[in-house]
């Protein structure tokens, strides 16, 4: 496959993904701006970064919808990952929350998802106090 | 009690190394700025008084101000050690022929322990130019045993509220669940720990990302820094009577959920010195948080304890993503107490202390100031002590530590402690009453302006819990219906009243005050005598008990008269007795035949009413009259009531006499109802029949046809309109007070006085007809008529 059928294939893929996720769980969740944390920018120009992906998913009070909702959405991000390019270090259960490995092109791919994603921020190493 | 020497050094150091705002161990020691201060007094007289006395002189160096070893250059630290030796060696030469001994001596900060005596302590004030200061080398007790007191909460364990049955995690390096002081606590586990190549690996025990169950929280492996979960486990659950020591930590009674986080990490750069190194990645620390949350539907869970953070926010960090699993704890009404940090900030709270729906803490010492390290901000939940804490460490032992980590598990403890007792209190109320009960303290070091509260668990326990201290009235007898005053504390709107054991049941709770309470005590008619217990529960589950505090109990019944005690054959006479101890189910009985009682009504404790019914074929004499009670009691009067031949009672009649318009008012003296602006009426009514009579009702009539008057002493009117008897003039009024009501005997050729009000002018002018009728206690009536003159 060329360069060329290789963007194809990805921009049908992430269209497809895109209806998906619309149909799925975006109808009804307003967008919010998409926050990307800085030091995960810099991290990614020097390589990969840990990084914690808070997704946005619909409220209810029924809470095995909620984490339904929640996989959903976590599914949806993933598939519209590139795969070699990102790797899952924790799904959560109960909060919309990813926790990924991820490099550039990843990052980029992120930053398209603003029906999805709503923020980046980086997977901070904290200290005993 | 197991010792480590020189351990409870090395945890302030390492300490001391994750500080960004490192504090020398010896900051304790008091400034002196002039040579004339070099000894505090209170160390000379008691040198002077004792003979000898451990001291410890801090060293003058050549260069000013020690500075700490991990700021100096190679070159520059071995400078400053060798002004350490040089100076301390000049001032052994000068002690010289001087009362002293050397104690310890230290190669990396400018001080000396030394015992001396007078005579060495005079050399060392008069050596102001190598010594700095001379302080008494202090005993620190273990410092647990001091901080649960200072915040109350072995008063909290008096009262039955030590945490037990309650569970808390510690979400940190991992908890030695072997260790005595934790023995027996550990009831889960889980560990969270990441593996990223070159970075960081996992130290979960099964070499995993993840783990969960027995063993997978136990003490991370890293000599260097993984004793830290196990000592802040001790503060907040530690039990001293497991491991024989004679302290134990704020929920003494509490199990332990113990998640490790931590990551073992490779690189000097990551460690910020030398690696390895323990830290954690928020997305483990919230992974193990959502692990809390999980296992919430099998384990009483109060609070998570994360004693652990990094950067420094000066506002609120509400998109740190760990407010997300913070909020659905805190949703589930878990607390979640975060450290402040140890950056010394006076404006800022590391993360994710700084989330605003996290409980922050930051830390004291244990003279109640804010320890020089710990972070300060507007927006820190609480304060609690954190410096010099002695509690349990890996390999079975015990360790000082310093660190909003030691503070954070006094507050994390405390929830549990407050959740025993208030089951349904959410966090915010408990946070609400933790804030409005500690002491205040202001943040006095440099820079700083906030004042924050320190926990004091009793005091937060009381605004939760209500207390009941008195019950008034406290008794009643079976049968009886009470209605009572609850006086105590923390009561609220919806306090809900019940009573133990049963017999007694409460209704018509009334919130009065939050110190009093009214309800409605039914005492069943078969109740038990003796206590009760009697309960107060506020909405939040919180209950307080008042043992003892109301008691069913038979009154003891005494009669001291009946009235009339007298009647004939065949008569049915309404008797009142008074006495005491009357109570429904109260029941009259005479002695002998022929007289019975019935219709017996409870008027109060002190009198009931009852109609005798006396057979016409009754024979004469004496009855003694017994009132027993619903439960026993009793009581008789000896010839309480006579049976009297009938009295042949002859026709009664009554003359009228008009005495004039005398004066502006009814009656006289104190009985006397003051006056209308017209003279009243007064006329003179004598009475003609053998026995004489009781009267019980008058009525006065005047024919005035303008307004015809009627006076009654049955139906007075209002105001002055009224009619009023005495037996004179000037006597005194025989009408009850209020009612107007008569009830007087009158003898034969007797008489009284009736005052009657002129409420129109017209009715006792000349040539009116007065018609008084009087009701005699027989019901018959008589009647007399004057003309007025």
């Amino acid at each position: 496959m060329s360069s060329q059928d290789f963007h194809i294939v990805h921009a049908l893929a992430l269209l497809l993904a895109q209806v998906v996720v619309l149909t799925f769980f975006g109808s009804g969740v307003a967008q919010a701006e998409l926050v990307i944390d800085p030091n995960v920018r810099a991290l990614v120009q020097a390589g990969r970064a840990r990084v914690l992906v808070t997704l946005q998913v619909g409220e209810t009070a029924n809470e095995t919808l909620r984490e339904q909702a929640i996989q959903r959405a976590q599914d949806a991000v993933l598939a519209r990952l590139p795969s070699s390019h990102a790797s899952v270090v924790r799904r959560y259960t109960s909060i919309p929350m990813l926790a990924l490995d991820i490099d550039a092109a990843a990052l980029h791919a992120l930053e398209s998802m603003t029906d999805v994603v709503v923020a980046v921020t980086s997977d901070s190493r904290l200290k005993p106090q | 009690m197991p010792s480590r020497p020189g351990f409870a050094l090395g945890l302030v150091l390492f300490a001391a190394l994750i500080l960004i705002a490192s504090v020398p161990f010896w900051a304790r020691l008091p400034s002196a700025d002039s040579a004339s201060s070099v000894v505090a007094p209170e160390v000379r007289e008691r040198a002077l008084r004792e003979g000898r006395i451990r001291v410890i002189a801090e060293v003058r160096l050549p260069s000013g101000q020690h500075v700490p070893e991990g700021l100096l250059s190679g070159a520059a630290l071995s400078l400053q050690r060798n002004d350490i030796a040089s100076v301390r060696s000049q001032i052994l030469t000068r002690l010289a022929g001087r009362t002293h001994r050397v104690l310890r001596q230290y190669g990396s900060v400018p001080l000396l322990a030394i015992e001396v005596g007078p005579d060495a302590l005079s050399e060392l004030e008069a050596s102001s130019l190598l010594v700095r200061r001379v302080v008494e080398d202090t005993v620190n007790a273990p410092t647990l045993p001091q901080s649960v007191p200072l915040i109350g909460a072995d008063q909290v364990w008096n009262k039955g509220f030590d945490g037990t049955g309650v569970v808390v995690a510690i979400v940190d390096t991992g908890v030695e669940a072997s260790h005595p002081f934790l023995a027996g606590k550990v009831v889960e586990e889980a560990c969270y720990s990441s593996t990223a190549t070159g970075v960081s690996s996992t130290m979960c025990p099964n070499g995993q990302s993840q783990q969960t169950g027995p063993g997978a929280g136990a003490s991370c492996p890293l000599s260097s820094s993984c004793w830290h979960g196990t000592h802040v486990a001790g503060i907040a659950a530690g039990n001293g009577g497991s491991a024989g020591v004679t302290f134990s930590g704020v929920a003494k009674g509490a199990q332990i959920m113990a998640v490790q986080v931590f990551s073992q990490f490779i690189r000097a750069s990551d460690c910020g010195g030398s690696a390895p190194c323990a830290l954690a990645y928020t997305s483990d620390i919230i992974a193990g948080l959502e692990r809390v949350y999980a296992v919430r539907a099998t384990r009483n869970l109060s609070s998570a304890n994360l004693s652990l953070g990094g950067g420094l926010s000066t506002s609120p960090c509400d998109s740190d993503p760990t407010k997300a699993i913070i909020d659905n704890l805190r949703s589930v009404g878990i607390a979640t107490a975060v450290a402040a940090g140890n950056n010394g900030s006076t404006n800022s709270v590391s993360a994710p202390g700084c989330i605003s729906t996290a409980v922050s803490v930051g830390a004291t010492t244990k003279s109640d100031v804010i320890a020089s390290y710990s972070n300060m901000a507007s927006f820190v939940s609480l304060l609690a002590p954190g410096s010099s804490i002695y509690s349990s460490i890996i390999g079975g032992a015990f360790g000082t530590a310093s660190g909003t980590s030691m503070a954070t598990p006094h507050v994390t403890g405390t929830w549990a402690v407050l959740k025993q007792a208030v089951p349904g209190a959410s966090v915010s109320q408990i946070l609400s009453a933790l804030q409005s009960t500690g002491v205040l303290i202001a943040d006095t070091r440099s820079g700083g302006a906030t004042t924050k509260p320190r926990i004091q668990v009793d005091q937060a326990l009381a605004a939760l819990v209500p207390s009941v201290d008195s019950v008034s009235p406290n008794q009643g007898a079976p049968a009886a219906v009470v209605p009572v005053t609850i006086n105590g504390t923390g009561f609220v709107s919806g306090s809900t009243v019940s009573l133990n054991p049963t017999g007694v049941t409460a209704s018509n709770v009334s919130f009065v005050s939050a110190t009093q309470l009214t309800a409605t005590l039914t005492v069943a008619a078969g109740a038990a005598t003796g206590g009760r217990d009697l309960t107060v529960t506020n909405p939040n589950g919180g209950s307080g008990t008042l043992t003892g505090a109301f008691s069913v109990a038979v009154p003891s019944i005494a009669i001291t008269s009946v009235t009339p005690n007298q009647g004939a054959p065949g008569a049915t006479v309404p008797v009142t007795i008074t006495g005491s101890g009357f109570a429904a189910g109260t029941t009259v009985a005479l002695s002998g035949t022929g007289v019975s009682a019935s219709n017996v009504s409870i008027t109060s404790a002190t009198q009931l009413t009852a109609t005798l019914t006396i057979a016409s074929g009754a024979a004469l004499g004496a009855r003694d009259i017994t009132v027993t009670g619903s439960g026993g009691s009793s009581a008789t009067m000896t010839a309480g009531f006579t049976v009297v031949a009938p009295v042949t009672v002859g026709p009664a009649s009554l003359s009228l006499a008009y005495n004039g318009k005398v004066r502006d008012r009814v009656g006289q003296g104190e009985s006397a109802l003051g006056p209308d602006g017209a003279p009243d009426g007064t006329l003179t009514a004598t009475l003609s029949a053998s026995g004489g009579r009781t009267i019980t009702t008058l009525r006065l009539n005047s024919d005035w046809p303008t307004a015809p008057g009627v006076w009654r002493t049955s139906s007075p009117g209002t105001g002055n309109w009224v009619l009023g008897v005495a037996t004179s003039l000037d006597g005194a009024l025989l009408n009850a007070p209020g009612s107007m009501a008569v009830n007087f005997a009158v003898a034969d050729g007797g008489s009284f006085v009736v005052f009657a009000a002129d409420y129109q002018g017209g009715e006792f002018l000349s040539g009116r007809t007065l018609t008084l009728t009087a009701t005699f206690s027989d019901g018959s009536t008589v009647v007399a008529s004057t003309i007025a003159p």
